[in-house]
């Protein structure tokens, strides 16, 4: 029975996270420098380009996973009062959720408004 | 030679103190010679020895800031005054003495042996010289603890975490090409803690007296696991 949190899969998804957000970073930063949006406008229609959406939307998700499983193993390692383990974990699920929705509805907006 | 030793004697001391030894030393002493010296000053000081020679793992301890054996450690590489304390995060018995209870239950935990589950031949379970070659670097391991002791994971969550010296283990019977449950060992190690709580910190290769490399087997653990999920 896999009650527990995970292990081998956090792990896997912790490099595979990182090497993509690596990979966005140097993209992002590379098209800024060599064909900087002009303008608001520029920007949006940058990011609603269906490619260009479905990147950055992958990057937010896989920094945010990134973000639980260090955070996550922080927690394992220093805090070991079972409930405030479980509080603060739940707080950090939560905020990260949020935070996820959040960026999903900046994304809709940039595409459909 | 100046030796600043820890003592604590749980039944009359509230806590660990240092206490201050002379000891006069000769060419090619080691550590252990200058314990049975200071024996001879006080005999009350315990220490935990056997073979005097690297083979038995029985005094490993903290020496001046790293973990080693002391029956191996020459006196002219340390610097004065030499401090010695029991191995960190174990529950001391007395002076350098510890219990290794939580180290040999995690050893215990990863089936330390081979598990073969079809039947046995007539004679020897055989093996190439190239499957054999694979077990050097991991079977060498004396169990001293120097490595378990020196990793800040195992520190935190002794009772969870297998520590670098049981997984070497793990890796030494997962590497061995006449055992047959490797499903089940990886099954075993999987979950936040057994084995995922190593952070590649690193410790444990650094003061193995043998000079094994645990975290290279957890490596090996790992890139297995991969496999054998995809
Ligand atoms: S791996 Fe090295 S340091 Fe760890 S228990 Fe074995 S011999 Fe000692």
């Amino acid at each position: 029975m896999r009650w527990s949190l995970g292990g081998f899969r956090p792990w896997l998804f912790q490099r595979i996270s990182a090497v993509y957000m690596l990979g966005f970073l140097l993209f992002f930063m590379l098209a800024i420098y060599s064909c900087p949006p002009t303008d608001y406008q520029a920007w949006r229609e940058w990011f609603a380009h269906p490619v260009m959406w479905m990147a950055t939307a992958i990057f937010f998700v896989s920094l945010f996973l990134h973000v639980w499983v260090g955070l996550r193993d922080v927690i394992l390692d220093y805090l070991h009062n079972v409930p405030i383990r479980l509080v603060v974990l739940i707080s950090l699920g939560i905020s990260l959720i949020s935070l996820t929705l959040w960026v999903f509805r900046a994304l809709f907006t940039v595409a459909y408004l | 030679m100046r030796f600043l030793i820890q003592r604590f004697n749980p039944e009359t001391d509230e806590k660990p103190y240092l206490q201050e030894y002379e000891v006069e030393v000769t060419p090619g002493m080691m550590l252990l010679d200058a314990f049975k010296a200071i024996k001879e000053q006080d005999e009350s000081l315990a220490v935990r020895y056997s073979c005097g020679e690297g083979v038995c793992g029985s005094d490993a301890m903290n020496i001046n800031g790293t973990n080693g054996l002391s029956c191996i450690t020459p006196l002219a590489d340390l610097k004065e005054p030499v401090t010695v304390h029991p191995v960190p995060g174990m529950p001391i018995i007395r002076d350098l003495i510890v219990d290794m209870s939580t180290f040999y239950h995690q050893y215990r935990a990863v089936k330390p042996y081979l598990i073969h589950h079809d039947p046995m031949p007539e004679t020897e379970l055989l093996q190439s010289p190239e499957d054999r070659d694979k077990l050097d670097g991991l079977y060498e391991c004396i169990l001293c603890g120097c490595c378990s002791t020196a990793c800040p994971s195992f520190w935190w969550n002794p009772d969870k975490f297998r520590g670098p010296a049981a997984l070497l283990q793990a890796w030494r019977f997962l590497a061995d090409s006449r055992d047959q449950a490797t499903a089940l060992r990886l099954d075993e190690l999987e979950g936040p803690y057994r084995l995922f709580r190593c952070h590649t910190i690193m410790n444990c290769m650094n003061v193995c007296p043998k000079q094994l490399n645990p975290t290279e087997a957890i490596g090996h653990i790992k890139k297995l696991m991969l496999k054998h999920s995809i």
